[in-house]
Parts: structure tokens; C-alpha cells; sequence
């Protein structure tokens, strides 16, 4: 499956984001009115302190919470008014996650991981699927560690694996929640250098959250958030 | 179960209530009698004679629409009493024995006689069997417990308890009459005092005892209280005194 | 897709291996005591059903005189099929092509005798050649192939009309004093009359023959009575009947009882699964032909109390020790499920993200559980199987109530009880697993993938 995807283009709009979490009896303010707009190809990160609503942003983005109020289009698709079902699958076919912690799953080996999202994706043939597997695997870096369990291998080499899980389904745009969070700064950096070049190379829309100040100047694009708002 | 009466038990109660009847007139007047006097004097009127009488019946059974008829032959000696069936031709030779509490049941071609205890009697349909048991004196404890009118009949009404436990009712209620001492009437009950069968008398015919007249029983009804319509009268005729050899009683002779 | 999430579900069970053993060995456990039990009921039902039927000759179907169940013992000349009524049944039946066997019943009751005493009996006369039928039927040999053999003697079809033979109780052949049967005398053996019943050799003259006096008061209102000879004996399985049971022919049973009817009329299916329709056709045509008669089926509580009594009492047994297994099996399959759920929360948080819809979860759980109840299932069956062996092999006698000299027990499972079993062992998993996950696949992905949902 290929991407028709037209650089610079926006196709994800965030309007007046507001989401607020019960805590006991107080009501916390995760995000007051976030606006924003993704384009095609760009490599974006998002900053600010612990707190501040970086993460909820981008389950807002990733469809993996709903907001309180606002308006979230993907593809010119409002996602909030989608149902469940048709929310997992646009997550599905059209985004990728990196989570901090790996979250890879542990019983299977390198290549099945990556293979898991495709799996509930009827559109992929079983030959499309090792092949799609073999490609981000080998755009990784770890082709020769497709049989390997993700307890034989090291944290960079796991976060590599699951930026290959995300990369597997040909997404429009991959979400990592701290990516580097687990990872030394050698390691933190060499993430960041393929997440980089995979970005270049497929043309795949990377936002990441960060609070990393090494990797500010890397990136296409600062979205600084502070107490649930968006600060220019 | 299947539970039918029958006329064999019905003899018995013949055997047991047809018996000669004392004439006790003029006794009407003085003391009441005892109820061992009364029992005494009716069990003496229910053919316990040491020389013998014979008589015929006709019982007479309806039942569920059906009616039955068969005549008998019946000898009694004391303790002893036989009843032979001499018509209709299928039931001819049909005999029972009482050797006092003892009951036997043959029939000719029955290659041994069937011995039928007490309580047996009552089988099938609360028959009335032990009425053959002709001494009332000897297995019920008896209490006058008032005085009644059958008929135009002034009557002592007495409770009978079993004495013993091989007699075939716990408990009858006895009508006994003043004039004569006879049993106009007995109800027959069960162990929880409720009564299943009763029986009227007539005493209609004459006997002749030592040139004495003496009133004897002439007919008996009984009613079945447990079936409605089912009912048996027997008809006595031609009473006699009679001597019996002691070999007519004897279970042994009567197979042979 | 499904052979990815099975071998997903498969390797997910190797995650935690003695919780998985755990799990495993309650449901094969409760699959084997389920396929056990469902082996002793049928083994019991199959057995109390076959007496009941054939040896008791409760036909499938009865035919009695309208209220005649209830009355004939009151009112037999009334309320019973007489020879009339009888024909009407037969001309029904002959249209019919499901009958396999029929005959007509008479019941009664009376005393026997010895020549020296009497004791009471309750008798059944059925038609020598039909009893011949049902004690060689193939549901007999198969379910009660000893109950169909005679403690001593032979059946009444091997003997002249002529000769009067009774089939007697054990317990009342020993009241009777009677120790031989038949065939067991001498040929030239003549009744012996006991003279003095009192005497010390009277026993033994009664012992010397066979000869017995049926006592009873004909249908006409009669003292009847009839010679009869004891040719065989049984264990009568019904406690009640156990010292005064009597078979006969019914051409001797309506000689005593001076009569040509019938108390019921009997019907054995081929096909006894046709019953409830063979019922309605012959009420149908039996009406038609203007007899008015009440039909009970075999397992109608008022012909066949004891089946009835049994069965309910083993039933309701059977239930309870079900309810129990279930329960343990269903809640050592939550506990287990509910560890497993909480443990990888953050895990169905990630798969959620990656497009796993919430049928899919559920499913992959089903799946997994499904696997584990599926060898659990294997082994409680190889389980199941050894017990029942050994059971089997041990002949254990036990006494369910109402069954003199008791049962030896036998599990007798079939495919239906297994795949029956199966089926709710599987349920049961299925159930207990989506109940199980049924939260946290309503939980926020978000939440999940915090690892903190529960």
C-alpha cells in the first residue's frame, strides 16, 4: 500500500482541545483549548514539563482518549464523533505508536512483534506481510535479530523494534510518547537519528514528546505546551 | 391391591351370628345386666352348643352392579363350624372349616387346603370374617356404654376391645336387645376406631332346643361402609339341631 | 489474521505457567467428575429406565379404562379393559407400525398358601410369550443383563398352561418355606400334604414340593382359589414388592380372579423416541373407535413411581455436585483470567493503540482460554477415562434408594454425555473469561496503557 501524501500539506487539525481528569474531588485541567495543525513530512516535537498536557496532546491526536470539547479532524475526518471500532481502525491504518516504555510483547520474537498490527489489518496478504516486516525491520537496523525474544535484547534495540511495529502498517503519522525517556543519551540519540532518517526516508509524519533539550535543534518543528496550553 | 368380598367371608359371618337365640323373656324388668352377662348370654345365642346344629343360607352379594347368589350347608359343634357350597354347580363343593380361631379354605381339585389366620379375613375387602369368631365373651373386652333403639328395639349399645391381637377386629360396636339379649346390629372398626363394615339382623326363624322354641337368625345385611352400592344379604333357613361326628371338622379328612 | 491470533493465544498460555497448570487442572478436573457423572446417570437412568420398561413391563405407552388407574383397585369389573375393549386397542394398534410388542396386564391381589400358612401376595399375569420378548430384548442384555436372569428356575414360557406356574419373590418363596423350584424336583414328585403343620418335620414336607394355593376374592364376588407351582424365583428390585411379588400367565391371573379383562394394555415401541406422537395418534383413533381410556407414558410418576422417585432423587443429586464443579471451575478460571487481565493492562493499553478493536481483545482472551480448556479438556478425558476403567474394573456395590441388594457401580458415559460435558466445560470458559475481561475492555486506552486500570 502506498501513501499518497503531499508534503507540507495539514492533515490533522486540532480546535479548542479541552481535557480535564478527576482526581478524587479535584478536576485537573490536562489541556484548555489546544489548537493545532500537523502537516505532512514533518518531524515535530513536543515539549514542555511533566504536567503540562504533552502526553495528552498526543493521545488526543492518536485517538486513543477523547476530549471533553474541541474538535479533532484526521484526514478531514472528525475522529471524536467516530465510534470505537472506527477509531481502533484508524489507528490501525493509519498511525504508529512508540511508546517509553517498549511495550513490546514479550512471548513473541523481534519479527512478530512488528508483525501484531498487521495482523488485524484484513488488506495484508501474509507475503505483504513478511515483507512489510522484513522492511521495517531492515530499516531498523535489525534484520539479523528477527528471531530473538525483546528479553535478549538491549533498551535501544527494543525501542528499535517497536519503531519498526510502528513503521510496519505504513502509517501517516507515528505519536512516541518519550521515546528516549528508557534510553541513555548514546542510545537516546541514535533513536532520534533513525526516527530522523525514517522521516526522510518514507516520508512518514513523525510527533514526539520530549523534554529532551539535546534534541530541540533537530527537529522541523517546536510545540511547547505549558499548563494545557499551546505557547508560540 | 385388588380388594373384593367375598361370599366365604360372608358364611363366616353367618356361621359366627347365626346361632340359636335364647329366649331371656320377663328379663326386661330388675338390674341391668353385665356387659360379661349380655356378652355371655349373646355369644351362647350365637351357636355355641356342645350337641350341634346345622342350617342353609343363601348369601347374596351386590357389588359395582354385579349380584352373586350361592347356597350353603353349615354344620356347627362348639368351637367348630363347617360351611359347604352346594349350589350353583361352580361353586359346589367349596368348604370352609373354622377350628375355633383356625380358618381353612378348600375346594375340590386344590391339592391342599389354604389355613387363612385372623386377620387374613379382613383381606380384600373389609370382609367380616372374624364375626365367625363366636365367642365375644372370650376375645373382646366388653362395656355397656348406653342405651339405643334399632327399630322399635330398646337395645343395650356396648364397645367391644380385642383382647388379643390374633382376633381379627381392634374394636366392634354391639347392639345387644333387652327382651332377648340377640345382636340386632355390630359395626366393625379399625384400629383407628373409623368403621368399615356393619351388619343388621333379623331373627325370624324358630329352632326347636329340648322341645324349648327359640327365636333364630333369619336374615343379616351387611354394608360395606368404605364402597357405596356394595352390600351382601344373607338368608337362613331350615334350622336344625344336629350331631356332628368330630371327624367332619378335621382339616385332614376334608382334603382326603 | 486468526492463525496469527491463535498462535498469539497459544504463546500468550506459556506466559505464566503454573497459574496456566493451575487453571488447567480445575477444568480438566471438572470435565472428568462432569463426564463421570453424566456416566452414573446414565449408567443409572439407563438402568432403572430398562427395568422400569421391560422387566417391570411398564410399556412405553399404557392403556388403561378411563380412571381406571385410579379405581380398578376398588372397582375392577368397572374399571377395566375387558375383552372388547381389548380388540378395539388391538385393531388400533395393527395400524400402526412403530409397535414392537403388546399385551395386555392383569394386576391382583390375594394370599398364597403353603398348606400350613398364608402370607399376602400381590401378582401381575402377562402373556408368557410377551415376557419371553421382553426379557430377550436387546435393551435388556445391554443394561441389565443379570436382573433379566431368575435366581433359580426358568420362565413361564417353558411350561404347560396346564401346570399353573408362578414366578415368586425371593423373599417370598423363603416366607413360604419353599427352597426348590420346579425343574428341581424329582419327575415323579407329588404335592406333599403337611398333616400336622406343628409337627418338627412339617418344614421339611413343605420344602419337598413346589406347590402353592392362591387365595382370592373373584371379580363375581367369590372365594377363589387355585393351585399353582413355584417354577422360578426373582430378586424383586422394588423393596416394597420384595416378600409378595408373583408373575404369572394372565390366563391363570383371570382364572383365580374369574375374568377375561385386563387392567392395562401395554405397548413397546420400536422407536421409543416417537412416543409422545404414537400417544397423541392412538388417543386419537382410540377415541374414534369409542373407548374411553387414559394413556400413561412409561415415565409417568403414576405407573412408574419408582423410575419417577429415582431418577428425580439422582437428578436433583447429580445437579447440586454439578453446581459445585461449576463453581469451582468457573471461579479458579476468573481468578486466573482476572490475574492475567491485570497483569497486562498496560499491554491491551498497546494493543488497543495499534488498532486492536475490543471484540479483538475479548476474542484473543476466548482464545487463549479456549486453548487451555481445550487440553485441559484432552486430559480430563484421558483422566476420566483411567477413573472410569478403574471404577468399573472395582464392581463396587452401592444402594440407591429403592433398589434391593443394590447396584454395582458402573459409569457408562456416551459420546452425547462427553460432547455434553464438553460443551459446558467450554461454555463455562468462554463465559467466565468474557465476564472476566468485560471491564477493561470498556476501560480508557489511555488508562490502560498506564498499567494502573484496576
Amino acid at each position: 500500500m502506498t501513501n499518497v501524501t503531499k508534503t507540507g500539506e495539514t492533515f490533522v487539525e486540532l480546535k479548542g482541545i479541552v481535557k480535564n481528569y478527576r482526581l478524587g474531588q479535584t478536576v485537573v485541567s490536562a489541556l484548555r483549548g489546544v489548537s493545532l495543525q500537523l502537516h505532512r513530512g514533518e518531524f515535530t516535537a513536543v515539549i514542555g514539563a511533566s504536567g503540562s498536557g504533552k502526553s495528552t496532546l498526543l493521545n488526543m491526536i492518536g485517538c486513543i482518549d477523547d476530549p471533553d470539547s474541541g474538535s479533532i479532524k484526521f484526514d478531514g475526518v472528525e475522529v471524536t464523533q467516530l465510534s470505537d471500532d472506527a477509531k481502533s481502525h484508524l489507528r490501525n491504518q493509519k498511525i504508529g505508536f512508540i511508546f517509553q516504555s517498549f511495550n513490546l510483547v514479550p512471548v513473541l520474537s523481534v519479527e512478530e512483534n512488528v508483525e501484531l498490527p498487521l495482523l488485524i489489518n484484513p488488506t495484508i496478504s501474509v507475503s505483504e506481510r513478511t515483507e512489510r516486516v522484513a522492511s521495517a525491520l531492515a530499516d531498523v537496523g535489525l534484520s539479523s535479530f528477527m528471531k530473538n525474544r525483546p528479553d535478549q535484547l538491549s533498551g535501544g534495540q527494543r525501542q528499535r523494534v517497536a519503531i519498526a511495529r510502528a513503521l510496519a502498517g505504513n502509517p501517516d503519522l507515528v505519536l512516541a510518547d518519550e521515546p528516549t525517556a528508557n534510553l541513555d543519551s548514546q542510545n537516546s540519540a541514535k533513536i532520534i537519528d533513525l526516527m530522523l532518517e525514517l522521516n526522510s526516508k518514507r516520508r512518514v509524519t513523525f510527533l514526539f514528546s520530549t523534554h529532551d533539550a539535546n534534541l530541540m535543534n533537530r527537529v522541523s518543528r517546536i510545540v511547547n505546551i505549558q499548563d494545557g496550553v499551546i505557547r508560540t | 391391591m385388588v380388594a373384593r368380598k367375598s361370599l366365604f367371608t360372608i358364611i363366616l359371618g353367618f356361621v359366627a351370628v347365626g346361632s340359636y337365640a335364647y329366649g331371656k323373656g320377663g328379663s326386661t324388668s330388675g338390674p341391668a345386666p353385665s356387659a360379661e352377662e349380655l356378652l355371655k348370654d349373646s355369644d351362647r345365642a350365637r351357636g355355641a352348643l356342645e350337641g350341634g346344629i346345622s342350617w342353609e343360607i343363601d348369601v347374596e352379594t351386590f357389588e359395582d352392579g354385579g349380584q352373586n347368589k350361592v347356597h350353603y350347608l353349615v354344620k356347627v359343634k362348639g368351637v367348630d363350624a363347617l360351611a359347604e357350597a352346594v349350589a350353583p354347580a361352580r361353586n359346589k363343593g367349596e368348604t370352609m372349616l373354622f377350628n375355633d380361631r383356625n380358618l381353612w379354605f378348600f375346594k375340590p381339585g386344590l391339592k391342599k387346603p389354604v389355613a387363612i389366620s385372623a386377620r387374613q379375613k379382613l383381606m380384600g375387602q373389609a370382609a367380616n370374617g372374624d364375626i365367625a369368631s363366636t365367642n365375644y365373651y372370650r376375645d373382646y373386652e366388653g362395656k355397656v356404654t348406653g342405651e339405643d333403639k334399632i327399630g322399635s328395639a330398646d337395645c343395650y349399645k356396648l364397645e367391644l376391645k380385642a383382647k388379643a391381637k390374633n382376633v381379627t377386629y381392634d374394636g366392634i360396636r354391639y347392639w345387644i336387645s333387652k327382651k332377648d339379649h340377640l345382636g340386632l346390629k355390630a359395626e366393625f372398626l379399625t384400629v383407628s376406631g373409623d368403621m368399615f363394615k356393619s351388619a343388621m339382623f333379623k331373627y325370624n326363624n324358630n329352632v326347636s332346643i329340648d322341645g324349648k322354641p327359640s327365636l333364630f337368625v333369619s336374615e343379616m345385611d351387611i354394608l360395606d361402609a368404605l364402597k357405596q352400592g356394595s352390600h351382601t344379604v344373607i338368608k337362613y333357613s331350615n334350622p336344625k339341631p344336629e350331631s356332628h361326628p368330630d371327624s367332619q371338622f378335621n382339616i385332614n379328612n376334608l382334603v382326603r | 489474521m486468526s492463525a496469527g491470533k491463535w498462535k498469539l493465544a497459544l504463546r500468550n498460555l506459556s506466559r505464566n505457567r503454573r497459574r496456566n497448570f493451575a487453571t488447567g487442572t480445575a477444568i480438566a478436573t471438572g470435565f472428568a467428575a462432569l463426564i463421570a457423572l453424566g456416566g452414573f446417570v446414565n449408567r443409572t437412568e439407563n438402568h432403572l429406565r430398562v427395568y422400569t420398561v421391560y422387566l417391570n413391563r411398564v410399556g412405553h405407552i399404557n392403556i388403561y379404562k378411563a380412571d381406571g388407574l385410579d379405581k380398578f383397585s376398588t372397582k375392577p369389573r368397572l374399571y377395566s379393559l375387558d375383552e372388547t375393549d381389548v380388540a378395539k386397542i388391538q385393531q388400533v394398534i395393527s395400524e400402526l407400525d412403530n409397535i414392537e410388542i403388546h399385551g395386555g396386564q392383569l394386576i391382583g391381589a390375594g394370599i398364597v398358601g403353603n398348606g400350613c400358612r398364608t402370607v399376602p401376595f400381590v401378582a401381575k399375569g402377562i402373556d408368557p410369550k410377551v415376557d419371553l420378548q421382553l426379557r430377550n430384548h436387546a435393551e435388556m442384555r445391554k443394561w441389565v443383563p443379570k436382573l433379566r436372569d431368575f435366581s433359580r428356575g426358568a420362565g413361564l414360557w417353558n411350561y404347560d398352561e396346564q401346570l399353573g406356574g408362578i414366578v415368586v419373590s425371593t423373599g417370598l418363596a423363603k416366607i413360604l418355606g419353599k427352597t426348590v423350584v420346579n425343574d428341581e424336583l424329582p419327575k415323579d414328585q407329588k404335592p406333599v400334604l403337611v398333616v400336622n403343620c406343628a409337627a418338627p418335620d412339617a418344614k421339611d414336607k413343605i420344602a419337598a414340593d413346589t406347590n402353592v394355593q392362591l387365595v382370592a376374592g373373584s371379580w363375581s364376588g367369590m372365594m377363589a382359589a387355585q393351585d399353582a407351582e413355584i417354577v422360578a424365583t426373582f430378586v424383586s428390585a422394588i423393596p416394597e414388592l420384595a416378600n409378595s411379588a408373583v408373575e404369572t400367565s394372565l390366563a391363570q391371573l383371570q382364572r383365580l380372579y374369574d375374568t377375561g379383562s385386563v387392567t392395562f394394555y401395554s405397548l413397546w415401541l420400536k422407536d421409543p423416541r416417537q412416543l409422545k406422537q404414537n400417544i397423541s395418534l392412538i388417543k386419537d383413533r382410540l377415541a374414534a373407535v369409542g373407548l374411553k381410556a387414559d394413556i400413561y407414558p412409561w415415565m409417568d410418576e403414576n405407573v412408574a413411581p419408582f423410575y419417577s422417585g429415582t431418577m428425580q432423587f439422582v437428578y436433583v443429586m447429580v445437579s447440586f455436585i454439578t453446581f459445585v464443579l461449576a463453581a469451582v471451575v468457573v471461579l479458579s478460571i476468573f481468578n486466573s483470567a482476572t490475574m492475567t487481565i491485570i497483569e497486562r493492562s498496560q499491554e491491551i493499553g498497546m494493543m488497543r493503540s495499534l488498532g486492536f478493536t475490543r471484540k479483538q481483545i475479548r476474542e484473543l482472551f476466548v482464545m487463549e482460554m479456549l486453548l487451555l480448556a481445550a487440553f485441559s479438556i484432552i486430559t480430563g478425558g484421558i483422566v476420566a477415562t483411567l477413573g472410569i476403567l478403574l471404577v468399573n474394573n472395582l464392581g463396587v456395590t452401592y444402594n440407591p434408594p429403592g433398589i434391593v441388594g443394590g447396584m454395582i457401580l458402573k459409569l457408562i458415559p456416551n459420546l452425547k454425555i462427553v460432547l455434553q460435558s464438553g460443551v459446558i466445560t467450554l461454555s463455562l470458559a468462554v463465559a467466565t473469561t468474557l465476564i472476566a475481561v468485560r471491564k477493561v475492555v470498556r476501560t480508557n486506552i489511555a488508562t490502560l496503557l498506564l498499567g494502573s486500570q484496576r
